[in-house]
């Protein structure tokens, strides 16, 4: 049989099992023929593909699981707990005939006795998927060289036409007319040639990279059925009753990370129902309902991915443990609370009032904090006594692929457009400002959304640059409300794997990390839940842009022309003197240091043009100087550029935009795209 | 005839193994000439993975003194640091060509300068060693001498500066 075929089968296989298996917990709930019908295509369609492939055994087995549900065709009967059980032990064996067709899985944990990880998904290629998606971003990179080189090679080509038009005018040369001849027809062959074998590159390695992520990545919520299958086995052997609500799940897991949680949260679902669950009996006399709520819970929180699971039963005695610490000989004298669930998590000492098949051996925590630490998180439990249990394990991002919406910031136009990526699900609204932001006041601003009034950062003062044209306001959830972000532009959401930096690389605290383009480029992540904690401060010291360290001298006669910049840079963040003559300007100099000076032309006493030229013999030469006049003549700007005048802002066309522009360009240090 | 060319060659072969190495093939060493400013410095061919060209950088706010920021290199991110800063020299302007330098751990980061390299290929004896200083190991002895950048030495230094992260 083709081996291609068994890999479609695999893949196939695996997504049918999960979906027999939430049918058939559905059809439990209530015998509805549509989900039966359902049930039944899906054990079919299985069974035919079992066939295709020569899967024998596989096809026999849910030949039998159709006939143990055919009495129920037609009919309003209810499945009976009995029926449920053989059920379940039918899927439970298609289940373990489907994770025999795959390699043994990389990781491979003890667990309770009669816990069999028949329902964990295998983990296949694993590491061959990230080495081939590896792989396929240096192609990548490469294929966004030879675009450059075909660039070249067109600059090339003109040249050679160039040398053509050069050659035709001298006869003499004929003979080498013909080979420039040539040499340009080779080169548009070449070039088209090149171009067309590019983009035929570029579009296999998009579908082979796109291939490659969906081979690494599955979405956590596929853990749920098979959760909600265990518990559902975990009841009918424990004569529990169990309601149980998921969650979350919609971030990106790599295959091997999600075999090895799924082996954790299976071992915290047991461990809730057998010994975290009452009896319905027992909870009834205690007051609670006769079925115990189970909730299994995965969302990301800051920097971390969370997997909550939490029962409402009898919670962990903990003088219980405390004995059984000390009869293992450990001295728990002093021991608070919160140090016995820290010690029970991985001590080998059972939460359980007795050994059962599924639990009370003290392996579970265990291997639920194994698994944290495998993959750099950690693993907590938390206990009220007769109220609830909970296992929380907290894993870093890195290891996730979440989905991100890109915004844009237009920076210094030689900088280009700066693109910044917000977790998805944590972008509440999106609000279009009547006015657009010019200037930001830092800590001072705040933004009412929905009768509350938020803290507002400025996407591009986060960056160090002045705002300028952010017309959209994004509101931000996080865990300690919202948190308003203005930014000039939403250009969509896009998925991505989140690369740590370097710590030594000493970023802001605000940025998570960054997700590569495929032409290599990182795009920075902000970490909401850090920027919300940095927000109050975020105006003043903690990101303080370059610019607004800057003190500049304002030399003009006019009260009004000198208010109104003081005003606007003022605003902008700068520290602003003013002068009102050159001869006073002069004098500032010599009593403080200044970052960039802008000077009128007409004014009592020396010109602007003078105040330059003094300036220019001085210590103080080398300070840029822009000019702001009335005076608009060629003489008067050839005279500003032989002075060395850096700026030229002529008063008819001034406003606040090109005061700034022209300010900050001269003030930021230039950072050029290579 | 044909079987004792090839008995000679297979001897001449084994011989080739008992013969020191050439003195004059080992006592090479093979330098990338780069320019900060109007500078020349040397980098040693060893010291560097790969010499990559018009790469997009992106800023990192907030981020070390001398670092340009980051790039994206096989699926990694790679730190930029400027060359010139972290030889106390005047910062550069324009387009970088970048040195990329393996790290402990398997990590990387590159180096920045100005592009165009032109290849040395050097006798060792031409080389004057001295302390390592501000991450120059020595010079070679030319008409006019040309720095040899110590990339390890560099790597200690940012290390320090911040506070043991890069090379520990």
């Amino acid at each position: 049989m083709a081996k291609d075929l068994m890999v479609y089968f695999r893949v196939e296989a695996k997504e049918l099992v999960e979906k027999i298996s939430e049918a058939l917990l559905e059809f439990e709930k209530g015998a509805e023929s549509e989900v039966l019908t359902r049930l039944l295509r899906h054990a079919h369609t299985l069974k035919g593909a079992a066939r295709v492939v020569g899967q024998k055994e596989l096809a026999t087995s849910l030949h039998a699981f159709e006939k143990l549900l055919a009495p129920y065709r037609g009919s309003d009967k209810r499945l009976s707990s009995p029926a449920m059980s053989s059920l379940l032990d039918a899927l439970n064996q298609i289940s373990d005939l489907v994770k025999q067709l795959n390699p043994p899985p990389p990781f491979e944990k003890k667990g309770s006795p009669g816990l069999s990880n028949t329902d964990v998904t295998p983990l296949n290629h694993a590491a061959e998927a990230e080495t081939l998606r590896l792989s396929l971003r240096s192609a990548f990179e490469e294929v966004y060289t030879l675009r450059r080189d075909l660039v070249e090679l067109e600059r090339n080509k003109n040249l050679s036409e160039l040398l053509l038009s050069q050659l035709r005018t001298h006869h003499s040369l004929r003979e080498a007319q013909a080979v420039a001849e040539t040499l340009k027809d080779q080169l548009q062959v070449l070039n088209q040639k090149l171009a067309n074998n590019v983009e035929r590159l570029s579009r296999e390695l998009h579908q082979a990279q796109d291939e490659a992520e969906s081979l690494r990545l599955v979405r956590a919520e596929t853990l749920f059925p098979v959760l909600r299958r265990a518990a559902r086995q975990a009841c009918l052997q424990l004569n529990r009753k169990v309601e149980m609500t998921t969650v979350g799940g919609k971030v990106g897991l790599e295959t091997g990370l999600l075999h090895a949680v799924q082996g954790a949260l299976l071992q915290a679902v047991y461990n809730s129902v057998a010994h975290g669950i009452e009896p319905p009996q027992e909870r009834l006399r205690q007051g609670k309902t006769s079925h115990g709520n189970l909730r299994v819970e995965i969302f990301r929180l800051g920097r971390e991915v969370i997997f909550l699971c939490r029962d409402d039963g009898r919670g962990v005695d903990l003088s219980a443990a405390r004995r059984e610490f000390a009869a293992r000989g450990i001295d728990v004298e002093g021991w608070d609370e919160a140090k016995v669930l820290e010690r029970l998590m991985g001590s080998g000492i059972s939460t359980a009032p007795e050994v059962t098949l599924a639990s009370g051996h003290g392996i579970g925590l265990d291997l639920v904090r194994e698994v944290a630490t495998t993959f750099g998180g950690k693993a907590s439990l938390s206990t009220e006594r007769g109220i609830y249990t909970e296992v929380k394990i907290q894993l870093p991002w890195s290891s996730v692929v979440l989905e991100f919406l890109q915004v844009s910031t237009e920076l210094h136009p030689r900088t280009g457009l700066h693109r910044i990526l917000l977790p998805f699900e944590a972008v509440q609204a999106a609000i279009l400002l009547k006015n657009a932001i010019s200037s930001y006041g830092g800590d001072g601003e705040s933004f009412v959304f929905q009768d509350k009034t938020l803290t507002m950062v400025s996407l591009r003062s986060l960056l160090g640059h002045p705002p300028s044209g952010e017309n959209t306001a994004l509101i931000l959830r996080t865990s300690r409300g919202s948190l308003a972000l203005t930014v000039n532009s939403i250009l969509g959401r896009r998925t991505g794997a989140l690369v740590p930096i370097p710590a030594w690389t000493r970023p802001s605290p605000f940025v998570a990390g960054a997700v590569i383009d495929l032409d290599g480029t990182p795009k920075l992540v902000l970490d909401v839940e850090k920027l919300h904690e940095e927000a109050p401060r975020l105006g003043r010291n903690t990101v303080e842009p370059v610019w607004k360290r800057h003190r500049l001298l304002v030399i003009d006669d006019s009260l009004t022309t000198r208010t109104l910049q003081e005003n606007i840079l003022g605003s902008a963040g700068f520290s602003v003197q003013l002068a009102s003559s050159g001869e006073e300007g002069l004098q500032a100099l010599e009593e403080s240091s200044f970052s960039l000076i802008l000077v009128d032309v007409e004014m009592p006493g020396i010109d602007g043009f003078t105040f330059i030229e003094r300036l220019r013999e001085g210590p103080h030469a080398h300070l840029p100087v822009i000019l702001v006049t009335s005076r608009n003549s060629s003489e008067d700007k050839a005279r500003a550029s032989q002075v060395g005048v850096q700026g030229y802002i002529v008063k008819s066309e001034f406003t606040p935009r090109i005061l700034l522009h022209t300010v900050h360009s001269l003030l930021v240090p230039q950072v050029h795209p290579l | 005839m044909k079987h004792n060319l090839k008995e000679r060659l297979a001897q001449a072969f084994d011989k080739s193994f008992e013969q020191e190495p050439s003195p004059e093939r080992s006592a090479k060493e093979n330098l990338l000439a780069i320019r900060l400013g109007d500078r020349k410095f040397g980098l040693r061919c060893s010291e560097i993975s790969a010499v990559l060209r018009e790469q997009k950088i992106t800023e990192l706010p907030g981020g070390l003194s001398g670092l340009l920021g980051l790039l994206g290199h096989q699926g990694r991110l790679v730190p930029v640091l400027c060359l010139a800063h972290w030889l106390r020299l005047p910062s550069l302007d324009g387009p970088k060509w970048l040195a990329l330098v393996d790290g402990p751990d398997r990590t990387q980061l590159c180096l920045a300068f100005e592009p165009g390299i032109e290849h040395l290929s050097v006798d060792l004896q031409d080389f004057v060693r001295e302390d390592q200083a501000d991450g120059i190991s020595g010079f070679l002895n030319q008409d006019s001498p040309l720095p040899i950048i110590s990339v390890p030495s560099l790597l200690a230094r940012v290390s320090q500066m911040s506070s043991g992260g890069v090379a520990s």
